[in-house]
């Protein structure tokens, strides 16, 4: 996999990357490195520049047909838009084109489940990456990628997400909440009711009650 | 849709929760030292008394709001609309605090709604935070109201046109489906004794 950066001891790799518990210090240093990679950073920096949806697609010159949910928005002045179209109009603003990555500050967390879809989609078919910082680990997107989890500025844990996602018992020492269905069936598992770490609900039946 | 609206729908004493609704002022905090803020809303001795209430400790008011933790800042913004008066309006507030702090602050609602009887407005998208939590749930279409349920009433199909399911709903659904007798949980820990009794 080819090391997108190497910082002391945090390697960033290119792929999608959950990245939790960073405080403000941690974010800056990171974002100080990436932005000297020409990365694509979304964070609150990021302010509109017109009053209108339609303009700023415009400037950006926004492919408005990759998105059918920007139908909705688009006669739409930015003042009317609820918190979750905001972000999500944020976010295809600053999205690279094609073969780029972009880093999402938290945002994502702010969208319901079929618009993270959709951008998800979009990034997979147009070969983007998307590193997002979060406190949650909700979206299975990223179970083919990294995760990496700070506590008090040192990075705690690290690696492929379903590698990480095991260690259920320092995730939740350290306060997150897996994924809903990995975390029943690593419970499961100690009741010896499954065999394995299960990713999906037909997974999980599947395994329950072959 | 202006805040008297959301407003006038809630109780005192009673959380409220606003689901599809097109409300879009932030909770944020000016870049300041929020002693000055704070003391330019109220006096040291109600600030502290609010802090008490909060759990918050007494040395955070000596900072600058860029320095604080997020669930200080979440705290802090708490606090200062209780300095104002007796309602809560949280607007996607869980977002940016991890399922400890998420804990925390529900814990830290429901003592405002049952004890000091603050009328408390939350708007989300997420339904996974407000499970077992909530008192009211209002669901908006086009800026009137769609549906209004109480907490006993996750599991009703209808809301989720509007909303997100959640997943422990989706994969007890999934268990009815195939025949499974399994209670309409919304606690992993009561699922999990649910399927070991199965």
């Amino acid at each position: 996999m080819e090391i997108l950066l190497h910082v002391d001891d945090v390697y960033l790799y290119k792929t999608n990357t959950l990245i939790l518990g960073t405080s403000k210090k941690i974010k800056n240093n990171l974002n100080e490195e990436l932005k000297k990679l020409n990365i694509s950073i979304l964070n609150d920096d990021f302010s509109f520049s017109t009053d209108f949806v339609k303009t700023e697609l415009e400037n950006y010159d926004v492919n408005v047909a990759s998105f059918s949910k920007l139908g909705d928005m688009i006669d739409k002045s930015i003042d009317d838009l609820s918190i979750s179209e905001k972000y999500f109009l944020k976010i295809i603003l600053k999205m690279p084109i094609k073969d780029g990555v972009i880093v999402i500050d938290n945002y994502l967390t702010y969208l319901n489940k079929s618009i993270r879809e959709a951008i998800f989609k979009y990034a997979e078919e147009n070969n983007i990456v998307i590193i997002a910082y979060s406190q949650t680990i909700e979206d299975d997107y990223f179970f083919s990628g990294q995760i990496m989890v700070f506590m008090q500025d040192k990075l705690a844990i690290s690696g492929p997400a379903k590698v990480v996602l095991e260690e259920d018992k320092i995730l939740k020492r350290l306060g997150y909440r897996l994924p809903f269905i990995v975390d029943l069936s690593n419970q499961l598992k100690l009741y010896g009711m499954v065999s394995k770490t299960c990713y999906s609900d037909d997974e999980l039946v599947g395994e329950l009650w072959k | 849709m202006e805040i008297n609206y959301y407003l006038n729908l809630a109780s005192f004493g009673e959380i409220t929760t606003f689901l599809n609704a097109n409300y879009n002022k932030e909770n944020k905090l000016p870049k300041v030292a929020l002693k000055e803020y704070l003391l330019a809303l109220s006096s040291q001795e109600k600030i502290l008394k609010v802090f008490r209430m909060l759990g918050i400790e007494e040395q955070v008011l000596e900072k600058h709001v860029n320095d604080l933790l997020s669930l200080e800042e979440k705290l802090i913004i708490l606090a200062t609309q209780l300095l104002k008066g007796k309602e809560v309006i949280l607007n996607y507030f869980e977002k940016g605090l991890n399922e400890k702090e998420r804990i925390y602050i529900k814990r830290i609602l429901r003592k405002l709604a049952l004890d000091y009887k603050v009328k408390v407005l939350v708007f989300t998208n997420d339904l996974e935070f407000l499970l077992g939590f909530v008192d009211k749930i209002i669901i908006l279409e086009n800026q009137e109201i769609a549906k209004t349920l109480t907490n006993k009433e996750f599991y009703n199909e209808s809301i989720f046109k509007y909303i997100d399911r959640p997943q422990i709903i989706s994969f007890v659904k999934k268990c009815h489906l195939l025949g499974k007798k399994l209670d309409n949980y919304i606690d992993i820990s009561e699922l999990l004794k649910g399927l070991y009794r199965l």
